[in-house]
């Protein structure tokens, strides 16, 4: 869905930067905090929540410049915090299991299904240094001034995190 | 010295996953796996990490999911809102005052008319993830649906009688486990209450068969036992959970609602009737609505697809 409808109280080159920015990033971050915290309406709500801080950051101070690598800061910060959130409230393995019939689901990919299997064994950090750069195309720079860390740390993170993503994906390779 | 080694080299394996790394990085790498089999074990060669990289493009492009985001909603002028919010409180109001009694409501617009009886609401509290306090969401749950007026053809005085003009989903679909009947319902209420045209169709519904859109199942009613489409758990088994925006802004009304129930109970279709002037909320309810489980509609005992009416009135807490 490409447009937005927001309050027309003044605010409406708020509004206009918002819509622009929904209309570029809403499939690439949504897809991006889906992969960080694994559902599908989550990720929804703390997309939407993204774009609702910059409205509300560009309804205060319309010449504030909001990049995309705000949005995604905003986004890692918000599905890190949910994550640490439901790591004290999950209690139910079930869940768990309704997640990953819900990714199959969605997801006809087993590639893709199995990229999910092994980010949810992965620790936030990893997995959003993986996803900025492999999945969301960022240079290991750029994702390291998003995530508040140095180039290194992102290419060493990215390197642990692949010897997880090896075993689930070759595990799958080997069994057909 | 060989820690750190081993350490460089794994920076290095994440700068060769990135396609980053220069030709000397790429051949100091191969020479340290080369000479440290726990690195070669632990990070792998060079074809291993191509491999894995191209598994995770693979994923990336492979990916179907289109997100559909509707940041904020249309805003409708005030006058009409605020109609809607009055039309719609008074009619909680006045159903809560009548103890339950059926409530024909006027709030819907000419084409169609929203029979509603209010029985529970619930209060959904902020997304817990969401750490923003101090907003409440209450869901006045409606046993509702949408009655089609009568067939220009046929006057109201001539519905009682004729056994098939009007559409008969309205008491297909009023009908629930906790609820009255439809015709119960037409009994409870006091006649000055009642809108004629629609006591016409209600009085048709209390006394002929559901359904008589299908001639053919007219047959086979008496002998079997009919049930309509209900969700499983009870009119409080759909609980929408709309997104943080819809508590923000305060989004309030009402969405009717048909969900396409088939035979083993699954949900297969989710149709807003009449929107409740929210995107976010009408989505929240569909989506609450596929995901909940039905027992069917059964015909002469057997099960069948069957729709399923309800309407979820949204009304923002009173700590706003």
């Amino acid at each position: 869905m490409d447009e937005v409808y927001l309050r027309a109280d003044g605010a409406d080159a708020a509004q206009a930067r918002v819509e622009a920015m929904v209309r570029e990033y809403q499939t690439k971050l949504a897809r991006y905090v889906r992969r960080m915290v694994g559902d599908a309406e989550v990720a929804l709500d703390l997309t939407q929540d993204v774009f609702l801080a910059a409205y509300r950051i560009l309804k205060a101070d319309p010449q504030r410049e909001l990049t995309a690598g705000w949005l995604y800061r905003a986004a890692t910060n918000g599905a890190i915090s949910f994550m640490r959130r439901r790591k004290i409230v999950r209690i139910l393995p079930l869940e768990r299991d309704l997640d990953r019939e819900q990714w199959r689901i969605d997801e006809r990919s087993a590639a893709s299904v199995d990229l999910q299997a092994a980010l949810r064994r992965l620790p936030a950090e990893q997995s959003a240094a993986v996803l900025l750069t492999s999945y969301a195309g960022y240079s290991s720079q750029e994702a390291a001034a998003i995530l508040g860390t140095t180039s290194d740390a992102i290419r060493q993170r990215v390197c642990r995190a692949m010897r997880m993503l090896r075993t689930v994906m070759t595990e799958r390779t080997t069994n057909g | 010295m060989m820690l750190d080694e081993c350490s460089r080299a794994e920076i290095t394996a994440g700068a060769l996953a990135l396609g980053e790394a220069s030709e000397a990085q790429r051949q100091a790498y191969r020479r340290h796996v080369a000479g440290c089999h726990e690195c070669l074990a632990r990070l792998g060669g060079e074809r291993d990490i191509e491999r894995t990289m191209a598994s995770i493009a693979r994923a990336r492009d492979d990916e179907s999911w289109q997100p559909e985001l509707r940041i904020v909603f249309r805003q409708p002028d005030w006058k009409r809102r605020g109609l809607t919010i009055g039309l719609a409180t008074a009619a909680a109001f006045a159903a809560v005052w009548l103890g339950g009694r059926a409530l024909l409501s006027t709030q819907a617009p000419a084409v169609t008319r929203v029979v509603a009886a209010v029985r529970t609401h619930v209060v959904l509290p902020l997304p817990k993830h969401n750490a923003v306090a101090g907003h409440d969401l209450i869901v006045l749950h409606h046993v509702a649906t949408l009655k089609r007026p009568p067939l220009p053809a046929a006057p109201p005085s001539a519905v009682a009688a004729a056994p098939a003009p009007v559409r008969h989903d309205v008491v297909a679909h009023v009908a629930h486990p906790r609820a009255h009947t439809a015709a119960a319902v037409v009994a409870m209420a006091a006649p000055s209450e009642r809108d004629e045209r629609s006591v016409a169709a209600l009085k048709t519904v209390g006394s002929a068969p559901p359904a008589p859109e299908h001639a053919e199942s007219l047959a086979l009613m008496g002998s079997g036992v009919n049930h309509d489409v209900v969700p499983l758990g009870g009119e409080n088994a759909i609980v929408p959970r709309p997104p943080a925006i819809a508590y923000y802004e305060n989004a309030e009304g009402t969405t009717v609602f048909d969900v396409s129930v088939d035979e083993r109970g699954v949900a297969v279709k989710c149709s807003v009737a009449k929107s409740s002037g929210f995107l976010v909320l009408d989505d929240a309810v569909c989506a609450a609505a596929m995901r909940a489980r039905y027992s069917p509609r059964t015909l002469n005992g057997r099960p069948v697809p069957g729709v399923y009416h309800d309407a979820l009135t949204f009304q923002a807490g009173d700590n706003r």
